[in-house]
């Protein structure tokens, strides 16, 4: 056998957005770490010591000056990884519902020839602990991605995915917060391969929820205006 | 056709068309397309069929000259409204840009110090 020159190694980074979440991000840090060596954490103007605690732990700590929202952390992350020459992104939550266990199957996903792998809690049973709202929210949003773009996803506001630095290349900006319909949508609708993954996702044990009553009244606003986005300007 | 509805016509398609145009040049302000394809339709509507029009009128009890003025008074309201959301919403997006800017510089200068500290190198350089 010819010991062919093989493709250059993959490189790999992952993304962690968080907003004060210093009770969880060293531990997240340090077990992503053990698969992927480098870790970014896109701090959003945390007013605790996320920043401090995510460096401690090895991480590369991009601060916001002002907080603006998940999608708004997510799009200096890609930008940076994107700028640096990463081929392969993984994202994952700060406040520890995300098991960095997951990482190889998302990796092993996109080798398979997938743009972008969603963890989903809906195949599997973890789904259950969360409230019937939140359910029935996220139930109707991925219906709508569904039918929109095409797909047949169980979990579409899952923020645990991985993608190809090429494929990410092609969508445009996130908005600064719900962003995953956004996403999710502008990629089904690009053609980009999208592969969902079980991953249990129990409800978060510390620190505090995005999610609050004013998030949960501008959710379907917002939706609309990201869906009304793709389907008018993002062809 | 009256004066008044060829003008309300040509609005209305003017309207029409810069929505379209939003749309080709992937300019993505949804609040614009909303709002121009709304008024646009509205005038066209309005335009062809003023019994129409004047039905409605009638109905929201607005036949009397004097309701006409605060009827415009509301109309211009809603155009100032309009034009303050979308410079707030520029504004907020301004912000996002800088915000986003300036994180990443921070970033690339904490790298830069980072590496030129082992040397020694940069220590000349250091203010
Ligand atoms: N950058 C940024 N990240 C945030 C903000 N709010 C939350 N996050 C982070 O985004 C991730 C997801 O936010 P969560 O609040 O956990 O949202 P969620 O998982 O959908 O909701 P829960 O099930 O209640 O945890 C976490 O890593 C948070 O630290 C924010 O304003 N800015
Ligand atoms: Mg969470």
């Amino acid at each position: 056998m010819s010991p062919s020159p093989g493709p250059k190694a993959t490189r790999v980074v992952a993304l962690i957005p968080a907003h004060n979440e210093e009770a969880t991000v060293f531990e997240v840090v340090r077990a992503v770490r053990q698969r992927i060596p480098e870790v970014v954490v896109i701090d959003d103007a945390s007013s605790d010591r996320t920043a401090q605690v995510a460096r401690e732990a090895g991480a590369v700590v991009i601060s916001h000056a002002i907080n603006r929202g998940v999608g708004a952390a997510l799009r200096t992350g890609y930008r940076y990884a994107l700028e640096r020459g990463f081929d392969v992104i993984v994202q994952i939550d700060a406040d520890g519902q995300h098991d960095p266990r997951y990482i190889p199957q998302l990796l092993e996903a996109l080798s398979e020839g997938y743009d972008l792998v969603i963890g989903s809690r809906f195949l599997n049973e973890s789904y259950r602990s969360y409230s019937w709202v939140r359910r029935a929210g996220i139930r109707f949003f991925t219906w709508l991605g569904n039918r929109l773009g095409g797909l047949r996803i169980t979990d579409i506001t899952s923020g645990y995915r991985a993608y190809k630095a090429k494929a990410l290349q092609h969508l445009g900006p996130l908005p600064d917060r719900h962003w995953a319909v956004e996403q999710t949508l502008e990629a089904a609708r690009k053609g980009l391969r999208i592969k969902e993954i079980s991953v249990e996702m129990p409800l978060r044990q510390k620190g505090r929820s995005q999610f609050d009553l004013s998030t949960f009244l501008w959710y379907p606003i917002r939706v609309a205006d990201s869906v009304l986005r793709i389907l008018l300007f993002r062809r | 056709m009256r004066l008044i509805n060829v003008v309300g016509l040509l609005v209305g398609v003017y309207l029409l068309v810069q929505s379209y145009r939003l749309v080709r040049r992937r300019e993505e302000d949804t609040l614009s397309f909303l709002t121009w394809t709304g008024v646009g339709l509205a005038l066209v509507g309005v335009s062809l069929f003023p019994n129409a029009a004047d039905y409605v009128m009638r109905a929201l009890g607005m036949e009397m000259r004097a309701y006409t003025i605060f009827t415009l008074g509301i109309l211009i309201a809603y155009v100032l409204l309009f034009r303050l959301f979308r410079a707030v919403i520029r504004l907020d997006q301004a912000i996002s840009t800088l915000n986003e800017e300036i994180s990443l510089l921070k970033a690339q200068r904490e790298r830069d110090r980072g590496a030129s500290r082992p040397t020694g190198a940069g220590a000349g350089d250091e203010p």
